[in-house]
Parts: C-alpha cells; sequence; structure tokens
C-alpha cells in the first residue's frame, strides 16, 4: 500500500519540477539566446530507484511501470528562433502545463482514495 | 523540496511579469514620441529606446529568473522630413524626427502583452496546483 503512496508522492514531485522548468521557459520565452530546458521523463526516475510493481497472484494484471507515466518528452524544434527571442515555444509550454495540472490532479484523487482506504481500515 | 519548486515558479513568472511589463513600457515610450523633435535649429530628436531581456540565477531560490538588461539608445539614422519653418529646420529646411516605427512598436506592445498573458496563467496553474495539494487534507 505505501508503495503506491511512495510512487504518488515521488510523482508529485517531479511534476512541481516540471511545472517549475516550463515556468522558466515561459519567462525566458523572449531571451536572446535562451535554450528550452526539459525535465528528465518520469518513466526514467521511476527506473531509477527500482520501484517496481509486483504480480502476487495469477489472476493479477501485468504490472508494468513504464505504463505508469509514458510522458511524451518534445524536444524544443530546432533552428525555429523567434524575433529577439530564443526558441521557445509557447503555445507548447502551455500545452505541456496543463498536462501537469492534470497528471497531478489524478495524482492527488489516487492519493486521497488510498487515504480514505486507509482509515477505513483503521477503523474496523 | 517540493514546495521550493512551486515557490520558484512563482519566482520566475513573477520576473517574467515585470520583465514584460517593463517591456511595454519602453514601447509606450517610443510610441508616444514618436514626432517629438528638438527645439532648436539642427537639434537632435527623441531617440528610439531598446531593451534586451537577459537571464539571471536567483541565489536564493536557483531559479533563472529573466530580468532587464540595460536600456539603450538605437542607434538607426533619424528620418529627415523638409519642413523649412520648423523651430528644429536646419538651413536646408530639413528637419530630423525620431527613428521610431510606429507600427514596429505596436508590434512590440503586442507581443509583450500576449507574453504577460502567458506568465500570469503560469501563475495561476501554479496556485491551482498548490489548492490541489491542500485538497489532499481535505478528505
Amino acid at each position: 500500500m505505501s508503495n503506491v503512496l511512495d510512487i504518488a508522492s515521488l510523482q508529485g514531485r517531479w511534476l512541481f519540477a516540471k511545472e517549475r522548468v516550463l515556468a522558466q521557459n515561459v519567462a525566458n520565452a523572449n531571451t536572446p539566446g535562451y535554450k528550452t530546458a526539459n525535465v528528465v521523463p518520469f518513466e526514467a526516475v521511476v527506473d531509477n530507484i527500482g520501484l517496481q510493481m509486483t504480480s502476487t497472484s495469477p489472476s493479477h494484471l501485468q504490472a508494468e511501470v513504464s505504463q505508469v507515466a509514458s510522458f511524451a518528452q518534445e524536444d524544443a524544434a530546432d533552428g525555429a528562433t523567434f524575433y529577439s527571442g530564443g526558441d521557445v515555444n509557447l503555445d507548447q509550454e502551455m500545452l505541456k502545463s496543463s498536462e501537469v495540472m492534470r497528471d497531478y490532479a489524478l495524482n492527488t484523487a489516487v492519493v486521497k482514495s488510498f487515504h480514505s482506504m486507509i482509515s477505513q481500515a483503521a477503523k474496523g | 523540496m517540493a514546495m521550493d519548486n512551486l515557490s520558484a515558479s512563482l519566482a520566475i513568472a513573477g520576473s517574467g511579469l515585470s520583465a514584460q511589463s517593463q517591456r511595454i513600457r519602453v514601447a509606450t515610450e517610443n510610441l508616444a514620441n514618436s514626432e517629438s523633435t528638438g527645439k532648436t535649429p539642427g537639434a537632435l530628436p527623441y531617440t528610439r529606446k531598446i531593451l534586451s531581456f537577459d537571464q539571471e540565477l536567483d541565489a536564493a531560490t536557483g531559479a533563472e529568473l529573466v530580468t532587464i538588461g540595460d536600456v539603450e539608445a538605437d542607434r538607426s539614422p533619424y528620418r529627415i522630413e523638409n519642413i523649412p519653418g520648423h523651430p528644429a529646420a536646419d538651413a536646408q529646411g530639413n528637419v530630423k524626427l525620431p527613428n521610431v516605427n510606429v507600427l514596429v512598436e505596436l508590434a512590440d506592445i503586442r507581443e509583450g502583452a500576449r507574453s504577460y498573458e502567458a506568465n500570469l496563467q503560469v501563475l495561476k496553474q501554479v496556485r491551482h496546483l498548490e489548492t490541489l495539494t491542500i485538497d489532499i487534507l481535505k478528505v
């Protein structure tokens, strides 16, 4: 059970880091020579800490961690530069930002539901 | 750690807001003075101002803030019109007018407003993230 909360908090911190990078890109959209910054995909973060879901019964669904967070990481388009600015694509950053919003809403909803499950179990 | 990133986001978006508003201010100054000439014969008119954006590392949060570099004078040549009798006209009746292109300034203000809006949007979304975090407690 705690594994779910661990992953949730890890993803929460990752999403905050992503939001910060997005804020940086948007603020520096007009800075000459600024290069769009990106974060490491969450998939890679999860792989790094070796947190794996295991199936303890044959009836369990196949656990695939890579499907837990498949965040496509678009790389900045090469060579596209704005007038007097860096290579930041504002629309794309806004799109990514709303993605962060949606993911975090899902994240907190999962945490809440697990929290209520733990409370139910504790009450008996 | 986690909240750190969110407050850094707020600081970054805030720096973007102030940078863009200064940009709009400079463009507005250029626009307002697009016809300001000198008062004595041969005097120089208003010179267009240019500002540049710069990055600055904020030591407190480690965030890459955006700042305004020096506001400099545009070195492009002045417009010259022949208006004999103008206070600033030289011996040939030529008057130097500011090197301001109204359309360019308008476009710059428009782009500044768009970037300002984008930063505001980031502020809103960070606030939403914080609300979601607090909502975890409200079961």
